[in-house]
């Protein structure tokens, strides 16, 4: 194998690793280039190839592979420059858009924000009202055409629609994944009407082929965020494609997927890379437990904005979001479950007047600019990384690599302002406070995303990574009981990282109604096509993408989910299947017995009630190939005794007391090192905080291993 | 615990249980603050208060999603639920809430038991006790919203109790669905469960779960599984206090709960005081009791003085016959959802927030019914408390820092088709449409629009299920579900849009329908300052149609909104043009029920609203052409949507001279306007004219 480069272009940085056959890697972390992300990527190549002394084009040809993550589908949609695009649906429901299920705003709002009922917005359609048409037909609940399309009618409309400047179409219309005959005839007339070869052709976008799920609201967002992203991700990928070839790379780009999995860049559609670096990481965590023997991992990001935390149970990643959104729209797709709140450096503290002078943390941030007032850049708010600063935790002139000179003054004064004064405490025991309350609220967040699965948070180990991520791990953890956190060498880069450790994966998704137990006196299914059907339609799907990637039937392992429920639920439950086919009453119920184990595992065998009957919506089938095999790097053991890694010492406002606390350097510091907290560490684009009662060690794969006093060391 | 019969005689001696609507009313407010409470209060460190009462929220959260996720009722996915904590005593400390009613009425039937139960050898609370009650006259709402609440005990200490509450639309009343049009009296309202113990030892009884199940036999299933999900979110959100507890103490959680109330009710005497003392007055009219068409008043004068405010309801129509009554303590929960929601939305969702309101509700109106009164529609008639109380707190807080918080009225005509029978699948269901009932209109603000499609009146994030999700599981086809055009009030910002639906049944040879819906002919959703209220909503079916053959055949003219199907007729069959609400009736597939939800109030004076603004309302399908030049008096080209400025500054002004002519000296006014009065057998219900008083006696069977 060549060399392999892993690249997450985030909304600040673009973090790049490359490792070269011969094992040596460079991990670079550049500023992304908004105006052109190509640009910044080609940067952190010519970094990594002057590392190692090559050029650029010498490094490109030995290059095996680029795998990729971004947010750059995001950023379209902040923007709101996206294409003009016609949504053409049912007539008579045309305001699916509009309607939205209702309260739409709960969809990217925060819990406080939404009792604030007099400020609510839902967020504007990506549609204009005018650009929506009604096709005259109808499907009903079983599939069957109720009412013939109205071809004459449709054509009326589609002129109208082309008048208006519209650049593409999304056909969405009722019931379309059961029986999509009526969309597929609108496309024909489309095609028909504006020919390919004319400059006029535009993009149709049917969503009984993007998304083949129930429910029209958010199989018509999908669709639409699909439509409305592909041409500025295509342009965005096709200019980096276009540099790379340039300099010499001949391979194809890997995209990472919200799945977990990653594809190449022609098998993949827009929305299935949302979320991608999150996603990576987690996935890197995944991989990172299994060699350090820890099925259960809590992997937490804590940048400048944000916490983002994803959750590893039993060395599996099968949680999915509940209700995905996408910027502000709810689709209905398979993403790997992380979660987001504003709990970063950036996190603006201030004093709630309305109920007793609470200090609160967040949600607002002050983000990279102006950032916290210790950044000297116009911020006056107080901010996480202001109290650090204070505390002592962090060093002024070592910031981010030193390229940042952090001005504790101006930090004490923002603190002092707007915390310490109006609480009537001093600048120090309210930086302390901040610390406090931004720790919990991060643990807060842990405990409920595993609670809410059934598992208990002392169980996992914790990976921290981001800026703040290891400056904060132990007071997060702590809070939760977590017994150990790990702060890995690849943590400036682990999302980039995560992406060399995933299979190539590809999820189909398409529902039917197949009625597993009957209601009443509980009858097995005895008719199994239904069943079977669906899932050979998804794997004869996953074979014909699987095969234009380059990859045989035997390369390929498939599972299968089913999003399942009691008679009479109305939320789907996935459960893993125990089996791809049904071939007799056993297999009804191992699935059943499968779904109702896991079932009362979330939430309680009280609910497993089926007499209600037992119902399957949802068919999701993973194809997946063998991950990549990789090893963790063994250094052997230098000794425990960190003292040639001392590179100082400083006075730390610690919750307990202050006291002068010795500094290290992660640079120096060996394997087999061991320091008793307090103490500091400084990398180049962290600092990790080892609190008193807790200690550090450096493990043979050069990982900082942060365990609370009285727990077992490795 | 069991009486053996040799202690029968004691037990008969028993007093036995009353509790008067005064006592429920005074139940809202926090008890006193004990020595206890106020020690562990005080022995919070700081940062615990912040720190806690977050993880308190999350716990609240959690328990919601398991609740959510596991139960069965369409009110449930909509959001109609609350889960909640409570001091030891009985006090709302935060809860979750989908709506807010139940801060009130989730909180009292736990005061209930511990007033009445908990010392009682009898009953008694021990830890692993499951209670379940629907009862209005014991603290509820109507008996649709039943509630699972426990015990928290920790080192055999009782420090807390927890609810869980969501609506089931099927009680075992006269008629299926939960709110019984016809319904004379209590006796015709079904299962109604007093606060009772329904498990022990952390086990449901399934002899408790049987007999629900009898009393709710048209949708069994409903009930089995939603009572096992009220139970299971109650369940976690136990586990997770007694948690705390054993972390940080009991006295912690005292603590912690006890500041949360105290905390709330302070921060909510601070903002009252920041709005003008003085008297603020409103009143609405309802145009239904349930069976018969006919007005009824609600009647508000709202007296602030320092932070204390007092909601005096006299003036407020006398009860009646039919199912359009309810209790004091019900008024005062639909006054907490416009509180909760605009006032006081950033506090603790405590029961300290109540403690600056008095309630003077007159005995024999609507709202203070006798015992024996028929109140299954009890959030029907209160569409009137959650009007006239936004209405008033608009007034009291304009000129204050708080004005941004005022908007015209969100949508109080709530509209909900309930259909029932078995559905396509061959499973009984009877199963509200909750799209139409969770997409009210929302009210204008003083800087824009109220939002259309927002919710429900009585939610405030509530959700509606997409035409496949209701079709999947009901026996009705959506014909059309849109934005409904002019049904929010206009103004210079106008009320969010409404929406409208035909549900056609479909897929079952029968089945039996009914609407629950107010305001066909006067609208309860008003405007604020010179905006205009929502439009009336009308109630429309077409029955024997051949709307199976208009669909096979693929007709051009089947309708796609309710304006063409009511005016151009393309349908064959019976039109039948009543009252809103229906009680239930029997109907054949191709029968097609004509369904609206309401808009919300306009904000200012339509002819300042932006004439940009009104013709993207025409683009937009919100308003018809009509509104645009009669209401708003713009002048624009009907082909291409452009304004003529000029002439609609013209057209304006002169709209506002014949606003002056129109004008009249106060007494001249009033002197006219005193001789007016509704025609008669619009008073059928209303009381003596004009003083609402009631005026013949009520026979009730």
């Amino acid at each position: 194998m060549g060399a392999t480069m892993d690249v997450d272009i985030g909304g600040t940085f673009t973090d790049c690793l490359v490792t070269l056959d011969d094992g040596r890697t460079a991990a670079i972390k550049t500023p992304t280039t908004k105006h052109r992300l190509a640009a910044g990527f080609m940067k952190t190549v010519q970094q990594a190839a002057a590392e190692f002394d090559l050029t650029m084009e010498e490094l490109l040809r030995r290059t095996d592979i680029v795998r990729y993550s971004t947010t750059v589908a995001m950023n379209t949609l902040i923007q709101r420059n996206g294409p003009k695009l016609a949504l053409i649906s049912t007539a008579g429901h045309e305001d699916v858009l509009r309607i939205a299920r209702a309260a739409s705003w709960t969809d990217s709002t925060l819990s406080q924000e939404i009792r604030n009922v007099a400020q609510i917005d839902k967020p504007a359609p990506l549609v204009e009202r005018s650009l929506v048409v009604g096709a005259r037909e109808r499907v009903d609940c079983f599939g069957r055409v109720v009412q013939p399309l109205d071809e004459e009618h449709f054509l009326q409309q589609l002129r109208g629609l082309v008048d208006q400047g519209v650049r593409g179409f999304v056909v969405s219309l009722l019931y379309g994944y059961l029986n999509p005959v009526h969309e597929q005839r609108i496309r024909e007339l489309i095609e028909t009407e504006y020919p390919e070869g004319y400059l006029g052709a535009m993009p149709i976008m049917l969503a009984s082929e993007v998304l083949p799920k129930r429910w029209e609201y958010t199989r018509t967002n999908t669709t639409l965020l699909n439509a409305y992203l592909h041409q500025a991700m295509w342009e965005e990928l096709a200019g980096m494609n276009d540099d790379l070839r340039a300099q010499g790379y001949e391979r194809g780009i890997m995209m990472v997927h919200n799945t977990g999995g990653m594809a190449e860049v022609y098998h993949t559609a827009a929305v299935e890379t949302f979320n991608g670096g999150p996603v990576a990481g987690l996935i890197g965590g995944a991989a990172v437990g299994q060699k350090l023997g820890h099925p259960n991992v809590i992997v937490g990001d804590m940048g400048g904005t944000s916490f983002d935390l994803g959750v590893v149970v039993g060395g599996s990643t099968r949680t999915y979001e509940f209700r995905p959104v996408i910027d502000q729209f709810w689709v209905d797709m398979t993403i790997l479950q992380t979660r987001s709140i504003g709990a970063g450096g950036g996190s603006i503290a201030w004093v709630n007047t309305a109920v007793g002078d609470r200090l609160e943390v967040g949600p607002r941030g002050a983000g990279s600019l102006p950032g916290p007032a210790a950044y000297g850049l116009g911020g006056k708010e107080p901010t996480v990384t202001d109290a650090d600063l204070v505390l002592g935790l962090i060093d002024p002139a070592g910031y981010f690599g030193g390229s940042l000179q952090l001005q504790p003054a101006l930090a004490e004064e923002a603190i002092r302002k707007h915390v310490a004064e109006p609480l009537g405490i001093s600048v120090v025991d309210a930086a302390r406070r901040i610390r406090r309350i931004v720790d919990a609220n991060m643990a807060d967040v842990i405990a409920r995303e595993t609670l809410l699965r059934g598992y208990d948070p002392k169980d996992f180990v914790l990976m921290a990574f981001g800026g703040a991520g290891p400056t904060h791990c132990a007071g997060f953890g702590g809070h939760l009981g977590i017994s150990r956190m790990y702060v890995l060498p690849t943590s400036p880069v682990f999302c980039a990282w995560g992406s060399s450790t995933m299979p190539v994966v590809h999820i189909y998704e398409l529902s039917r109604r197949v009625e597993l137990l009957a209601a009443g006196d509980e009858c097995p299914l005895s008719d199994y096509a239904a069943f079977n059907d669906a899932v050979e339609t998804l794997k004869a799907q996953a074979l014909r993408d699987l095969q234009g990637e380059g990859y045989s039937a035997d390369d390929v392992s498939f599972s299968l989910e089913l999003d399942m429920k009691f008679g009479g639920q109305f939320h789907l439950h996935r459960a893993s299947s125990p089996v791809l086919r049904l071939a007799g009453e056993d297999d009804v119920k191992a699935v059943y017995e499968r779904f109702a184990e896991e079932y009362a595992e979330v939430f309680s065998p009280l609910n497993v009630f089926p007499r209600g009957g037992v119902e399957i919506h949802n068919f999701v089938l993973r194809s997946q190939t063998a991950p990549p095999e990789w090893d963790l790097p063994v250094h052997p053991l230098e000794g425990r005794d960190p003292a040639v890694a001392q590179t100082g010492s400083r006075l730390v406002h610690w919750e307990g007391g202050d006291a002068v606390t010795p500094v290290y350097s992660q640079a120096l510091l060996r394997a087999g090192n061991r320091l008793t907290g307090p103490g500091i560490v400084e990398a180049p684009y962290t600092t990790v905080v080892v609190d008193p009662e807790f200690s550090l060690e450096v493990d043979e794969h050069l990982n900082f291993v942060i365990t609370a006093d009285g727990e077992e060391q490795s | 615990m069991t009486a053996n019969p040799l202690d029968l005689e004691e037990h008969l001696q028993v007093t036995p249980i009353t509790i008067s609507p005064s006592t429920m009313i005074e139940w809202t407010r926090p008890e006193p603050l004990s020595a206890l409470a106020r020690r562990c209060i005080e022995s919070l460190q700081p940062g615990d208060y912040e720190i806690y009462d977050e993880k308190l929220r999350n716990f609240l959260e959690e328990a919601r999603e398991v609740f959510v996720r596991s139960g069965v009722t369409g009110m449930l996915r909509a959001g109609d639920l609350i889960v909640a904590v409570y001091t030891a005593n009985g006090d709302l400390a935060n809860a979750s809430a989908g709506t807010y009613l139940h801060c009130v009425t989730a909180m009292l039937p736990v005061k209930f038991v511990m007033s009445k139960y908990y010392g009682n050898p009898t009953v008694g609370v021990q830890d692993g006790d499951i209670f379940y009650a629907n009862e209005a006259r014991y603290g509820g709402i109507h008996n649709p919203d039943q509630m699972a609440f426990m015990p928290v005990f920790h080192g055999g200490e009782l420090i807390a109790w927890v609810a869980a509450l969501t609506h089931n639309p099927e009680t075992g009343a006269i008629e299926p669905g939960g709110m019984p049009v016809t319904a004379r009296s209590r006796h015709d309202e079904g299962m109604k469960l007093t606060p009772i113990k329904i498990g022990e030892n952390f086990r449901i009884r399934d002899d408790m779960l049987d007999m629900m199940e009898n009393f709710t036999s048209r949708a069994a299933r409903m009930q089995a599984i939603d009572v096992r999900a009220r139970i299971t979110g109650c369940d976690r959100l136990r586990r997770r206090i007694s948690e705390l507890a054993a972390d940080r103490g009991n006295d912690f959680v005292r603590g912690l709960l006890a500041k949360l109330i105290v905390e709330a009710e302070q921060a909510t005497r601070r903002r009252i005081s920041r709005w003008k003392d003085g008297v603020y007055r409103s009143t609405a009219f309802m145009d239904t009791i349930g069976p018969t068409s006919c007005l009824v008043r609600g009647s508000l004068a709202a007296t602030k003085h320092g932070s204390d405010i007092t909601f005096d309801f006299t003036g407020t129509s006398p009860e009646n016959d039919g199912p359009y009554n309810c209790f004091p303590h019900i008024t005062a929960a639909h006054a907490a959802v416009t509180m909760y929601a605009f006032q006081f939305h950033d506090l603790p969702v405590s029961n300290g927030a109540l403690a600056p309101f008095t309630w003077i509700v007159p005995e024999g109106t609507v709202f203070n019914a006798d015992p024996d009164a028929a109140i299954s529609s009890s959030p029907m008639i209160n569409s009137l408390t959650v009007s006239v109380v936004q209405q008033v707190f608009a007034r009291m807080m304009f000129s204050s820092e708080d004005r941004p918080q005022v908007t015209g009225n969100i949508c109080c005509q709530p509209c909900s088709p309930l259909v029932a029978g078995p559905n396509q699948h061959g499973v009984p269901v009877a199963e509200l449409d909750n799209a139409l009932l969770n997409t009210d209109g929302h009210g204008a603000r003083q800087d824009r629009d109220g939002v259309d499609a927002y919710g429900f009146a009585y939610g405030h994030a509530t959700r509606a299920p997409d035409t496949e999700d209701s079709e999947l599981e009901q026996q009705f086809l959506r014909l059309y579900f849109r934005l409904r055009a002019d049904s929010g009030g206009v103004g210079t910002f106008r009320g969010g849009t409404g929406t409208e639906a035909a549900l056609v049944l479909w897929n079952v040879p029968f089945a039996a329908w009914a609407v629950y819906a107010t305001s066909s002919y006067v609208p309860i959703t008003l405007g604020v300052f010179g905006g205009y209220p929502a439009a009336s909503a009308p109630g429309i079916s077409v029955r024997n149609t051949d709307l199976s053959q208009k669909f096979r055949r693929g007709d051009a003219d089947i309708p796609r909104d309710t304006i063409e199907l009511a005016t151009q007729r393309a349908i064959q069959g019976e039109y039948h043009f009543e009252h809103t609400n229906r009680p239930t009736r029997a109907g054949i597939e191709g029968d097609v029920i004509v369904a609206t939800t309401g808009g919300g109030g306009g904000y200012g004076d339509p002819l300042a609203r932006d004439p940009e603004l009104v013709v993207q309302d025409i683009r937009d399908e919100a308003i018809s052409e009509w509104t645009a030049r009669t209401l708003h008096g713009v002048v624009y080209d009907p082909a291409t949507l452009l304004v003529d400025h000029d002439a609609t500054k013209a057209e304006r002004a002169k709209a506002r001279k014949e606003r002056l002519s129109r004008g009249k000296p106060w007494a001249e006014f009033q002197a006219e306007w005193s001789t007016l009065r509704p025609a008669e057998h619009a008073l059928t219900y209303f009381g003596s004219w004009p003083e609402g008083v009631a005026n013949h006696p009520l026979e009730r069977t």
